[in-house]
């Protein structure tokens, strides 16, 4: 039925490789137990998009020229949605790195409208292109083609990515980022594109499925370091802020000590606390019944309000919390202070 | 004569030594007063000052906000009194701003160095704001643009932390102890986003009417925007609430405040003043 040709052949390897990976991401992502950040639920659009674009990316190669196997309609079908699953993917990243940076809807709501136009707009232009080509084409040997206001179009859906990396530059100047990198995920992108330039084969399409995994390992990354019962931090994030202090990535200011009661549901506890603790602090459960808060930046007149907080919670849940803390002098090393803090060493 | 600790509780024996707008401090925790009594107790003079640093790795300073004393005796053991005091808390240096050239010589006699220069403080009148409050006629101010009178203690509060873990103090070096009540809700606004506040003006209003912006700070991505939002909602709201030659004072403490009333109150300068330093201990 179909001329096999070696481009082909290739294309197909790349593209069904690509579809493998997408596939066995988007069943671990569905296995993966949530972090409950707003992020979380966007990624799952992603990885969708871009398996979509893979099985669509595979498809097509089975009914695209250049000596013409069609149906016609079909291939101008599948190719359309090959397309229209990139400008996707592009737009649910752009809204997984905003919301991984801000975890913010009400700041994503904000935005969203500018946000939406220029999605709003290629799907309009997708869908007129179905029937004239105006974008791409497949001439009469099912031959794909381009033309000049593919370009634009390219533009248009890449700005998403650009607004991405811009976000993630300027949100890293301000704040500590962690589990996650812009160029953990770019890097396999441009090794795509750079390969597809030069070869003219698929390499996008794995470079890109390649970036997305690349975006789950990152995220399950922090699954990995996060107590399920709780929700806070495990003892293994422990190890690694320890080792992140001593190479200075961050200075502790702060360390609070709780000791829970034993065998009481402290999950009213867990809640309470989260709304209390500032924005920039990490709990860690070091055992069932002892957690830690660190809190990074200026401490002034903060444990004054805390103290306040955390006798309201135990006034409030009837529950004996008995709670230390400490706070950094200026002679003593962040390890140092975090060691004695803690209590490792 | 008898020296003592002014608390909340004696402050208005002192009533003709400490100006109301000073006083109305006396109980703030970092705020503290030294009082001297003469026969029958009849008040003498009080100093009145604030611990600045508190509780920091920064080095602790002393600001005197008030000084007065009926004769040069009084004036010596106050000044006595008080530098015991400080050495107490560990202050490493005094400071003080004043317009008044008398008080300037008077902390002179008693080692302070001082120069002449324009103070951080401007003081511009509700009649002013008006072109302020006039750029946002006509303009629908953002839903999550509010008043402080429709936010919650816990909301507050976990504003507060996060500008203490900031350093964003505003005015307020006692931060994290103020109640939301200290300040005039009403003419205050904040931005919200997720339910948590995420911008703050938080005004007080002193004894003599006078408005004191004490802390403008905004986190968060549309912080800037929200910044400019959140004054013009507070000038349209004093604007509506406060005759025009209602005063309003706003100290210059950062290079943000400095450009927005640059910006606002062009060609508007602070009063000349004295600012002395004495180094402590």
């Amino acid at each position: 039925m179909f001329d096999i040709s070696q481009s082909m052949i290739v294309d197909v390897d790349i593209n069904l490789a690509a579809a493998l990976l997408m596939v066995g991401v988007w069943i671990m992502t569905l296995r993966r137990r949530s972090t409950g950040e707003k992020a979380d639920s966007v990624f799952l659009y992603v990885i969708v998009a871009a398996l979509i674009e893979t099985v669509a990316g595979l498809a097509v190669e089975f009914f695209e020229g250049p000596v013409g196997h069609g149906p016609y309609a079909l291939a101008v079908i599948l190719e359309t949605i090959l397309e229209y699953s990139i400008t996707t993917e592009l737009f649910f990243l752009l809204l997984y790195v905003f919301l991984t940076m801000h975890d913010s809807m009400d700041y994503l709501k904000r935005r969203m409208k500018f946000y939406m136009i220029p999605f709003v707009i290629l799907t309009v232009v997708t869908i007129v292109n179905m029937f004239t080509g105006i974008i791409w084409y497949y001439d009469e040997n099912l031959v794909y083609n381009e033309t000049i206001l593919y370009f634009f179009y390219d533009v248009i859906r890449y700005t998403y990515l650009v607004i991405a990396i811009y976000q993630y530059a300027n949100y890293k100047k301000q704040n500590g980022v962690r589990f996650f990198s812009m160029w953990t995920f770019m890097i396999p992108i441009m090794w795509g594109t750079s390969l597809e330039w030069i070869t003219d084969c698929a390499g996008f399409t794995l470079g890109n499925a390649i970036a997305v995994a690349m975006l789950f390992v990152m995220s399950s990354q922090k699954v990995g370091f996060t107590d399920e019962k709780s929700g806070f931090y495990n003892i293994h994030y422990l190890n690694m802020l320890r080792e992140n202090i001593k190479e200075g990535k961050y200075e502790p200011s702060l360390v609070i000590n709780y000791k829970l009661p034993k065998g009481k549901d402290l999950s009213g506890f867990f809640n309470e606390l989260r709304g209390i603790l500032p924005d920039e602090c990490d709990t860690i459960k070091i055992d069932d019944t002892n957690f830690v808060t660190v809190i990074y930046g200026s401490t002034r007149g903060l444990m004054n309000m805390l103290s306040d907080d955390i006798q309201m919670i135990a006034e409030a849940l009837n529950m004996d919390i008995k709670y230390n803390y400490a706070i950094k002098k200026k002679e003593e090393s962040p390890v140092e202070f975090f060691e004695d803090a803690v209590g490792v060493k | 004569m008898e020296l003592v600790k002014i608390t909340a509780e004696n402050a208005d024996d002192f009533t003709e030594h400490i100006d109301a707008d000073v006083r109305c401090n006396i109980g703030r925790s970092f705020f503290k007063g030294i009082g001297a009594l003469g026969d029958n107790y009849a008040p003498l003079g009080a100093v009145v000052y604030e611990i600045l640093n508190y509780d920091s790795e920064a080095d602790t300073k002393c600001r005197i906000h008030s000084f007065m004393a009926a004769d040069d005796d009084t004036a010596k053991a106050l000044m006595e009194e008080y530098s015991n005091a400080i050495a107490e808390d560990g202050a490493i240096e005094s400071l003080y701003e004043t317009g008044d050239e008398n008080l300037d010589r008077i902390f002179s006699s008693y080692g302070f160095t001082s120069k002449k220069r324009e103070s951080p403080e401007i003081v511009v009148t509700v009649g002013e704001l008006q072109k302020v409050a006039a750029m946002a006629k006509g303009k629908n101010m953002p839903e999550y643009i509010q008043s402080m009178t429709d936010v919650s203690l816990l909301q507050y509060r976990s504003f507060l932390k996060n500008c203490l873990i900031k350093g964003r103090f505003g005015l307020l070096e006692d931060l994290g102890y103020l109640p939301l009540a200290w300040f005039e809700r009403e003419i205050s606004s904040c931005s919200i986003a997720d339910e948590k506040l995420d911008g703050v003006l938080l005004i007080r209003r002193l004894p003599s009417q006078t408005l004191v912006p004490c802390l403008f700070t905004a986190f968060g991505i549309d912080y800037q925007k929200n910044l400019v939002i959140i004054m013009l909602r507070s000038a349209q709201k004093v604007v509506e609430m406060y005759p025009e030659e209602t005063r309003v004072v706003i100290r210059r403490h950062s290079p943000g405040v400095k450009q927005l009333t640059d910006k606002f109150f062009a060609g508007k300068k602070g009063a000349e003043v004295f600012v002395g330093r004495r180094a402590e201990g």
